[in-house]
């Protein structure tokens, strides 16, 4: 039996706004194997977000249980999330996130040196060649096309081989043809490393390139497949 | 994460920071802060070395006792160099040099001819600080001099030459000893504040006094001993000797020996310190308010660092070592331009420079590097705290701020640390809670006057011209940032000008205190007969001279029918008022600058005989410190011995007289007529340029009898000072303004980006660029008017503090500012404003968009 490289256990997640209540996750459970890779789409406002950062262990939840990687984040303070995040986690967004102050090859060192590894510089050139960017090692992200910096992204979620890859829209900010150039290497590497995948994208047709979609509506888990 | 790693990430995100020019404002404003500490430092240091020396010059020594007779050898031997008396055991052994000076006046005699004359027998060793200037003829040509007459010679002033009718090389007799003249003396150090009283001076050296037998037991001689040493020596020396020293006799030094010179000094270094302050706040409060900035652009940084794993003070760590390398590199930079422009300084004004002008310590750099981390970390630290708090989830959603830390707590630390920062700057406990409690007060009432503002502004904005509603609509619309910015502004322009209007009244008190003309020569004994001889002389020579004023010598000797020596108390017994005569004056109206603090002026009418049928006793004015010190008040009656006569004069009021003036000054002055049946002479003062010297000459022909007193030499030395003084205030000045552009530079920034979006939108939708410079001008046109009218009344309560309270000078409401300061802020902050927020109009709206 495959290993869980996430298990979510009635989690729900509510915010005061204006003295009220309001219930953005309700009551939501699943679990994910390692090496699977999951699509969760839904409408905006549906949560989706919500619930990567939840699993990702960017946030508390309200009630509820999260193991990732055998460490429940629930009883964790955020310094713990965040050795386990270093540990076991890479991130891709939407916006890229790229550091504007260090080029690609030191954007792509810095989750490296979170782990203090050793040749952080040969591994992420390593990778920035492996997603196409050798010639783009001293660049600074504003000197890079978009489609470029995701690929820079890319290769930093990738560089440290992460158990677990969390997406957000990673082709939302891209046109077409460059989203489909940077799924493709998004589905690569996930192979290659044997990453678990976890997508929000409101793309059917990238989230039909998951083994499984989990589809939220008003914060509550409609459909699995 | 590691400590290698951790250094390594905090200096490649500087590197790039310092690269991208995110910091330049901080840095800039840090730099300034630093450089202006330094440079004033260094500066203040050096020139109060030199300004000392010089002010020590003018006293001859370091420090001086005076007393009436020879002190006790064992007060001063244990000092002399090496020669320790094992025997006073609690004498401090310290090594000091010292001269003596014996002043007693003696008639001096060359053949039939006798003049009273005031000599100083002066050990060889004498002038210690400073030097004479002696001529080897009459009004010849002046050689400087530190050397003192040898034994068997005189040096003497030319009113001894004339009035013993006899030339450099012949003979004087002082007593029983025959001495030749081989110098005219033109100037001495040490030659004190009385000096009408002073008969003609003649320096002779103190080995010849035995021979000569002048002075004798009871003679009335003026013994003083003049010190030198090191300052720490010195002061060891100053508070061991004052305990023993009885009421006749007196310490000494520059600060309270030549009053007009001290109190420009303590003034001047007020000043500098009080700029100086106002320069390194402004720069601190730009370092807040782009350290905001710095933290409010590092939020998605320190969010991904989370987010890929780093730990909450891996975050800290990283942003307080770059304060750290900011600090430290900000302190040794702003050292060496401290350095740096000083020297520019003393090289620019060598001329007015004395010929020593000491190199500073280190210390004001040790002092820089240190503000530099207290300014840095102090300022930015409340703000930049908050990156720790960043949540990594604003990676996903981009609009989570951290949580901001307490106002009581931010408040509260920038509150210790502005304290701590005027104290360390002042050392002067009681100035900094002044400052504090007005800074507190100047902010409080700035936000309501803000607020209250705004409120007027929103609500007569509906009638405004539709060319500017919009922008004061954007104005208000934006108020959380936009009234902190104009009190920002505000207090800045209120700091600048400030410091501007306090420099001017201060050098415009120094020039009024010394203007070109101010007298350079005092001529006393004229007498009555000549009066219209001597003033036709000074009209035919074209010389303006003061008033002629009628002087009696006399001695105060009863108030209200108490003797004198009885009626003050023991510390006043050795007033110099009371120990000599006085020169007694009458005139009908007040001299200009004196003021009334109590009672009247006589007028026509009052004149006591014409208005009762029996004469009263006439009344008399006297000087507000004398008064205040003898205890006496309007209407009592003093009585003053002239020759041999008594007069009894009733008080009708009490005045403050500027003795720094340079003009005749008297203690005592009577209603006109008082002094008719007693014997007179005239006094008056003129000034002469040098090169008119040779109506000196004629003068002297024609009126042997009057007695000639020269001043120059004294008046250049202090005005010397003061232009040093002006110039090092005009320096502190500039640093202050740079400070003051560094804030609005910051303020203006930290909207910045806010404005070029909104901008960029307008022009997509169609906006025109003249459109939005329209709007730009008003907005930031109106947002420094605002700030004008907050500078106009902090500076009016500020000014009026300071005036009355520091510098305890008069303060009268400036209305030029009250119109000037509006539009001065108006044109200020709309060229900044408009300057900084150029790329919505220089450049593609797209462009600013995507790189917002």
């Amino acid at each position: 039996m495959s290993n869980l490289a996430l298990a979510v256990q009635a989690l729900h997640k509510s915010v005061e706004l204006n003295q009220q209540t309001i219930e953005i996750l309700s009551d939501i459970s699943l679990s994910i194997t390692e090496g699977d890779s999951i699509a969760i789409v839904g409408s905006s406002g549906s949560g989706k977000s919500t619930l990567l950062g939840l699993m990702a262990g960017l946030d508390n939840a309200t009630t509820g249980d999260i193991t990732l990687m055998g460490n429940n984040l629930s009883t964790m303070s955020e310094d713990q999330r965040a050795k386990v995040r270093a540990e076991h986690v890479g991130f891709v967004f939407q916006s890229f996130q790229l550091l504007p102050n260090l080029s690609a090859t030191e954007n792509v060192m810095l989750p490296l040196e979170v782990l203090n590894q050793k040749n952080a510089q040969s591994q992420a050139t390593a990778m920035l060649e492996r997603v196409g960017l050798s010639h783009r090692l001293t660049h600074y992200p504003s000197q890079l096309s978009g489609g470029e910096q995701q690929r820079v992204a890319l290769a930093r979620a990738f560089v440290t081989q992460p158990d677990i890859l969390f997406a957000d829209e990673p082709t939302g900010n891209l046109d077409t043809k460059t989203g489909n150039h940077i799924a493709d290497l998004l589905f690569e590497l996930n192979k290659e490393i044997n990453t678990t995948l976890i997508l929000v994208t409101h793309d059917e047709h990238l989230a039909k390139r998951c083994q499984h979609t989990i589809r939220l509506e008003a914060g509550a888990l409609v459909t699995t497949s | 994460m590691t400590l290698p790693t951790l250094i390594r990430l905090a200096l490649r995100l500087l590197f790039r920071e310092w690269r991208a020019g995110s910091l330049t404002v901080m840095a800039t404003a840090l730099l300034i802060a630093i450089t202006s500490h330094t440079t004033i430092g260094f500066f203040t240091e050096r020139l109060s070395n030199a300004m000392e020396a010089k002010a020590t010059h003018l006293l001859g020594a370091d420090l001086v006792i005076k007393s009436p007779s020879a002190i006790s050898p064992k007060l001063l031997e244990n000092y002399t160099n090496g020669n320790i008396n094992e025997n006073l055991n609690d004498a401090p052994k310290a090594s000091l040099n010292i001269a003596h000076t014996v002043e007693f006046t003696t008639v001096a005699i060359a053949g039939d001819e006798l003049k009273l004359t005031a000599v100083k027998a002066v050990s060889s060793n004498y002038p210690l600080k400073g030097f004479m200037r002696t001529s080897l003829t009459l009004f010849g040509e002046e050689i400087t001099t530190t050397d003192s007459p040898p034994t068997g010679e005189l040096w003497v002033e030319h009113r001894v030459l004339s009035s013993l009718s006899i030339n450099v090389g012949d003979t004087v007799d002082i007593g029983d000893a025959a001495l030749k003249v081989s110098r005219v003396l033109t100037f001495e150090p040490d030659r004190s504040g009385a000096f009408y009283a002073l008969a003609p001076r003649i320096i002779m050296n103190i080995d010849d006094l035995p021979k000569a037998g002048v002075v004798q037991q009871g003679s009335r001689v003026d013994y003083r001993y003049l010190i030198e040493g090191s300052p720490a020596n010195i002061k060891t020396y100053r508070d061991w000797i004052k305990p023993q020293l009885t009421p006749s006799q007196s310490v000494l030094d520059i600060h309270n020996e030549r009053p007009s010179v001290s109190s420009s000094l303590v003034r001047a270094e007020s000043y500098m310190k009080l700029s100086g302050l106002v320069a390194i706040l402004l720069a601190a409060v730009a370092i807040a308010m782009s350290a905001r900035l710095y933290a409010e652009s590092h939020y998605d940084t320190s969010a991904l660092i989370r987010c890929l794993g780093g730990r909450q003070n891996d975050v800290l760590f990283i942003f307080i070592l770059q304060l750290a390398i900011l600090a430290f590199f900000s302190g040794v930079i702003g050292s060496i331009f401290g350095w740096l422009s000083q020297s520019l300084i003393a090289f620019l004004i060598q001329d007015m420079l004395p010929e020593s002008f000491p190199q500073p310590s280190l210390t004001s750099a040790w002092t820089g590097l240190a503000l530099s981390f207290i300014v840095l970390f102090g300022f930015s630290l409340p703000t930049l705290i908050r990156l720790r708090q960043v949540s990594p989830l604003r990676v996903l959603r981009k609009n989570l701020e951290p949580n901001s830390l307490s106002g009581v707590i931010i408040y509260l630390a920038t509150f210790i640390f502005v304290s701590l920062l005027i104290f360390v700057y002042t050392q002067d406990i009681r100035l900094t809670a002044a400052s504090l409690i007005g800074g507190a007060t100047i902010a409080l009432f700035g936000f309501i006057i803000v607020a209250l503002l705004f409120m007027l502004l929103n609500k007569f904005n509906q009638k405004s011209p539709l060319i500017i509603k919009s922008g004061i609509r954007n104005l208000i619309r934006r108020k959380n940032e936009t009234r902190w910015q104009t009190l920002a502004f505000g207090i800045t322009l209120m700091a600048m000008t400030l410091v501007v209007i306090i420099r001017s009244d201060l050098i415009d008190t120094w020039q009024s205190q010394m203007p070109e003309d101010i007298p350079n020569h005092f001529v006393m004994n004229i007498l009555p007969g000549d009066v219209n001889a001597f003033e036709a002389f000074l009209a035919e020579k074209k010389i303006t001279s003061s008033n002629l004023y009628p002087v009696s010598r006399g001695r105060l000797t009863h108030i209200n029918n108490v003797a004198v020596k009885k009626s003050v108390t023991k510390e006043e017994e050795g007033n110099e008022a009371l120990n000599r005569e006085l020169n007694l004056t009458e005139a009908k109206v007040m001299q200009k600058d004196n003021r009334l603090v109590q009672g009247e002026w006589w007028s026509d009418k009052t004149k006591s005989s014409k208005t009762s049928p029996t004469p009263s006793i006439p009344k008399v004015s006297i000087e507000a410190r004398l008064a205040k010190k003898l205890n006496v008040k309007l209407g009592d009656e003093l009585t003053f011995f002239i020759g041999s006569r008594s007069l009894k004069a009733s008080v009708s009021s009490i005045r403050t007289v500027k003795w720094d003036s340079f003009k005749p000054n008297f203690y005592m002055v009577f209603e006109p007529g008082s002094l008719n049946s007693y014997p007179t002479t005239n006094l008056t003062s003129f000034y002469l340029p040098e090169k008119n010297r040779d109506a000196l000459n004629a003068m002297l022909r024609q009126f042997p009898a009057i007695t000639l007193l020269e001043v120059g030499a004294i008046l250049e030395q202090i005005k010397s000072i003061l232009a040093q003084v002006t110039l090092a205030v005009e320096i502190v000045l500039s640093f202050v303004l740079f400070a003051g552009f560094a804030v609005t530079f910051a303020a203006l920034q930290s909207t910045l980006s806010q404005r070029l979006h909104e901008g960029a939108l307008m022009r997509t939708l169609g906006a025109s660029k003249r459109q939005i410079r329209i709007n730009q001008w008003v907005e930031y046109a109106m947002m420094g008017s605002l700030s004008g009218l907050i500078a106009v009344s902090g500076t009016e309560v500020v000014l009026w503090a300071l005036y009355t309270q520091v510098f305890h000078l008069e303060y009268n409401v400036n209305l030029l500012l009250i119109v000037l300061l509006p539009l001065v802020g108006a044109l200020v902050i709309g060229l900044f404003g408009v300057f900084t927020s150029r790329k919505v109009l220089d450049e593609s709206p797209t462009l600013v968009l995507r790189e917002l």
